[in-house]
């Protein structure tokens, strides 16, 4: 116990409910399976190689319950080896087409077996079941596992029907049990969104632990003695942790952070926009729109937009270097921090988990680096997660969190501006006629029932704050109005049939077959 | 980027195929709105109406709302229609100005939101008669409403006739921090905004963290009497800033504590301390990285930079013919032979010679033919 204070690395892994059983092919599918192959797998292939060396560690992951969803859909799955044998037979031909040019074959050889090898963990090593692979670790004890609202709904501009940020926080903590077999201990809160009150919808789920931005906590009433260095308790004793904006920053940032070296891929250049239409056609948007396929073989380089080949081993290099620094001025951090708050302080690192692999190529590797240089190469800081902190340190002091995200400008205004304020009088609405049909209506026998549960369901995905978040971001944002406005109109469809009390069956089954999300849900809304 | 699929002709698609004029008036009032008083700015300017006259959009009518097809056209918003205009470039200006106008009067409102249309088939209004509070951030909150025309003609049947002249649509907003039991009257205190009825909701600069607030919309006549038709929810604006509420238990002393926030040279007094350790947080909350999503495809600070230039690839197509059953191999290594006997290669070009040496061989391995066609691959200087 010489350390002087601990690290907590923590993982958001959340995408939005995507599937489209109506179309063959759906780009915004490959958000899923793009992530898969470039972070999900990568993660669990770097767990196997830490427990596999006996390496001690612990991690944070958040793994959405609107991501587990679709880890767990028969469907995606399937098209998911459709896209991965696509992707090989694209990589096979690049193999073909690079081999005269030895710098971009030896490039396309590493994506081929980085497809092949990805493939044969998916089918063969993990049995198609993400999900269980993830909850092994969990159940051995190195990574800890916790929840997120349903649709990952941003709570405090839900927040207007209490019903609503209920339903987010049960629903997501239901599916939890539902994949991992025991109570959540810790929420990541979507976005972080707080609002004041939201730690009593916590602690009616069992919750023990979130997480906030940085001045969630600092902004906390009364001043909260340790900066974000230390959890606390809200009133409603449900312990709160804020995020380290040091070592954040060093991975977060686009100019300063490490993503942003030279010798690491470039993620704007990618095959699917640099060769010849017609060889890269069968492989980009079904409508012939070029896109990402991941097939990238430039470094940064610079500034311009001049980009030389990338080079694995360069870059793998850079890596470790960038995994010994973050280290070292994390050490140095804790015995700074350590000096003047006279015990041992976590730093709590949180990170969107797609950050790592498919935006910083390299990311995954930088993490496995640091995991193994923590602990063999220093005894000062250690990792740890937000639960064995709490055990810890059990006394903490009680304060209340400042509202806040971890957006831009901190507050609500991503998810609350000229671009996506429309959506919020509908899905106020729509709340609160779910409330009033599910107390009207839940005693009514099995088909309304099932009505109601579809009811809640649309209405889940409809509160996604990803929706609103691409509107702001302004790509994808016709598909994101989409999907607000189709789940709400299914929303009103399903109501009509209670209201009318008729019932056409058909259009009932295919709602029910196209929003197949949380077929559990009738435990959360009665 | 986006996928084929094309969603329902929606009304907004409609509602843009006459933008230009609709906006030319808008920016008329704008223009006739800045000389006056900045409050009346925003008010004047939100003029969903394309306006008849000035008068017009000073005074709101008291006729109840209805959305006439001229209505939707004001709200025109995207670029794709209004682009080519050379009103659009004016506007964009004069939005600029105004911004940097109404920024500087601090009165309570700024941006632009005209009446929302939502795309699909959702209703636009639901006439259900609510308005409802929700902050943005410690300075600003939002508010949109949902009113019927008959609380509306119910509302104004209830003002005696010598006050109904002139009544104007108005936001009053209350700071009820610490008030329980608000009955419209005992609040800390409370100002008025003119909003356009037809835009729905409204941004309000209230510009106090950490305060309660409600709104109610109604009419105000010219002698300032106010006649509410809904009241909001309440709500606290969020927290901004280092409390100095202190917990006796749980105390470091202040320059310790500056220290553990990183932030070293602070001053001396008190109020000099507070005001650096403000602009610091504000700095670094508005340099959060925030959350990138898989879904967001260019993360802040990495748009690529529009820039003139030129890329230039070769490849070699290499394809022949021989019998079907034959085996074709390039520089050694087998190839594809389709069943009808064609194969076709295709290689990356760099610069340099190379040799393609093509050799078949007859199923029977009896007979062999090899052809090697070369280039040279260069730049010409």
């Amino acid at each position: 116990m010489n350390e002087k204070g601990y690290l907590a690395l923590t993982l958001h892994a959340h995408l939005p409910f995507v599937r489209h059983p109506e179309y063959n092919e759906f780009l915004e599918e490959r958000w899923l399976f793009e992530a898969l192959t470039e972070t999900y797998i990568p993660l669990l292939d770097m767990l196997k190689g830490l427990t596999d060396d006996g390496v001690p560690f612990f991690l944070t992951l958040n793994l959405s319950p609107s991501l587990c969803s679709m880890l767990d859909d028969g469907l995606l799955k399937e098209r998911y080896l459709n896209y991965l044998n696509r992707m090989i037979e694209l990589t096979d031909k690049e193999v073909d087409r690079t081999r005269f040019d030895h710098q971009f074959n030896q490039l396309a050889l590493m994506y081929r077996d980085k497809f092949l090898h990805t493939k044969d963990n998916f089918l063969n090593s993990y049995g198609q079941n993400i999900i269980g692979e993830f909850k092994k670790y969990q159940d051995k004890g190195c990574i800890e596992i916790i929840t997120c609202g349903a649709t990952h709904g941003f709570l405090p501009l839900l927040g207007i029907n209490k019903e609503a940020v209920k339903t987010q926080v049960r629903v997501g903590a239901n599916s939890y049990r539902k994949f991992f077999g025991q109570d959540p201990k810790g929420i990541w809160l979507p976005e972080c969104g707080y609002f004041e009150g939201l730690d009593k919808f916590l602690k009616e789920e069992g919750i023990k632990y979130f997480l906030l931005e940085t001045h969630g906590v600092l902004f906390g009433r009364p001043r909260p003695k340790f900066g974000v260095y230390s959890p606390y308790y809200t009133r409603n004793k449900v312990a709160v942790f804020g995020r380290d904006a040091e070592s954040s920053k060093s991975v977060w940032s686009t100019i300063e952070g490490y993503p942003g070296d030279y010798n690491y891929r470039e993620y704007f250049r990618d095959i699917g926009f640099d060769l010849d239409y017609d060889y890269i056609k069968p492989y980009i948007s079904p409508c012939g729109n070029r896109i990402f396929t991941g097939i990238k073989y430039y470094r940064i380089t610079g500034p311009g937009m001049h980009k030389e080949p990338y080079i694995p081993h360069n870059a793998w290099e850079r890596a470790a270097e960038h995994a010994g620094n973050f280290m070292f001025n994390r050490e140095k951090q804790v015995e700074h921090l350590h000096s003047i708050l006279g015990r041992k302080p976590i730093l709590v690192s949180p990170y969107d988990a797609e950050l790592f692999g498919h935006w910083w190529f390299e990311g995954i590797s930088w993490l496995n680096f640091l995991i193994r240089k923590m602990a063999y190469d220093q005894d000062t800081i250690k990792l740890t997660t937000p639960s064995r902190y709490l055990k810890l340190y059990p006394k903490n002091q009680v304060i209340d969190p400042s509202p806040s995200s971890w957006g831009w400008k901190g507050y609500y205004e991503v998810w609350l501006n000229g671009s996506n304020d429309w959506i919020y009088p509908h899905l106020h609405r729509a709340q609160e006629k779910m409330s009033e049909a599910v107390k009207k209506y839940k005693g009514g026998g099995q088909t309304k029932q099932r009505i109601l549960n579809q009811m809640a369901r649309e209405l889940l995905l409809a509160q996604s704050s990803d929706w609103p978040f691409i509107m702001k971001t302004g790509s994808f944002t016709e598909y994101a109005s989409k999907r607000v406005v189709s789940h709400l109109e299914r929303f009103y469809l399903l109501k009509s049939y209670l209201d009318k009390d008729f019932i056409n069956f058909e259009v009932l089954e295919d709602i029910e077959a196209k929003d197949n999300i949380f077929p559990e849900i009738a435990h959360s809304i009665f | 980027m986006k996928s084929s699929r094309k969603p329902r002709k929606s009304k907004h698609s409609k509602a843009k195929a006459k933008p230009v004029r609709a906006r030319t008036s808008a920016l008329n009032t704008r223009k006739t709105a800045k000389k006056s008083k900045p409050k009346k700015v925003s008010r004047a300017s939100r003029s969903a109406r394309p306006a008849k006259s000035k008068k017009a959009t000073k005074k709101t009518k008291l006729t109840s709302p209805k959305r006439t097809p001229a209505k939707l056209k004001a709200k025109v918003y995207r670029k794709e229609a209004i682009i080519e205009s050379p009103a659009f470039r004016e506007e964009e200006l004069t939005l600029q100005q105004e911004k940097e106008l109404v920024e500087a009067s601090k009165t309570t409102t700024i941006e632009q939101e005209l009446p929302k249309e939502t795309p699909f088939n959702l209703p636009v209004r639901y006439g259900d008669n609510r308005i409802v509070l929700m902050a943005r951030d410690p300075w600003w909150v939002h508010t949109y409403w949902d009113i019927s025309e008959e609380r509306i003609n119910e509302v104004i049947s209830s003002i005696p006739v010598y006050e109904r002249q002139d009544l104007a649509w108005t936001l009053r907003v209350y700071d009820v921090t610490g008030v329980r039991d608000f009955n419209g009257s005992n609040a800390n205190h409370f100002f008025d905004i003119g909003v356009n009825f037809e835009a729905g909701n409204w941004y309000v600069n209230v510009n106090n963290p950490e305060r309660e607030w409600c709104v109610e919309i109604g009419f105000k006549n010219p002698a300032g009497k106010f006649f509410v038709i809904l009241r909001s929810n309440f709500i606290k604006t969020p927290y901004f800033g280092i409390s100095s509420l202190v917990d006796e238990e749980w105390v470091l002393p202040d320059d310790e504590y500056f220290k553990i926030l990183g932030a070293y040279d602070l001053g001396k007094s008190s109020l000099e301390r507070k005001r650096k350790v403000e602009e610091f947080f504000k700095h670094q909350i508005s340099s959060a990285p925030g959350s990138w999503g898989i879904s967001s495809p260019m993360p802040a600070g990495k748009k690529i930079k529009d820039e003139h230039f030129l890329e230039v690839w070769t490849e070699l197509i290499l394809y022949g013919r021989t019998d079907a059953q034959a085996e074709v191999t390039v520089e050694g290594k087998k190839v594809n032979v389709r069943k009808d006997g064609t194969f076709s290669l295709r290689y990356t070009l760099p610069e340099g010679d190379f040799k393609f040496k093509v050799r078949s061989t007859s199923k029977n391995k009896k007979h062999r033919i090899e052809k090697t066609p070369a280039v040279k691959r260069y730049n010409k200087k």
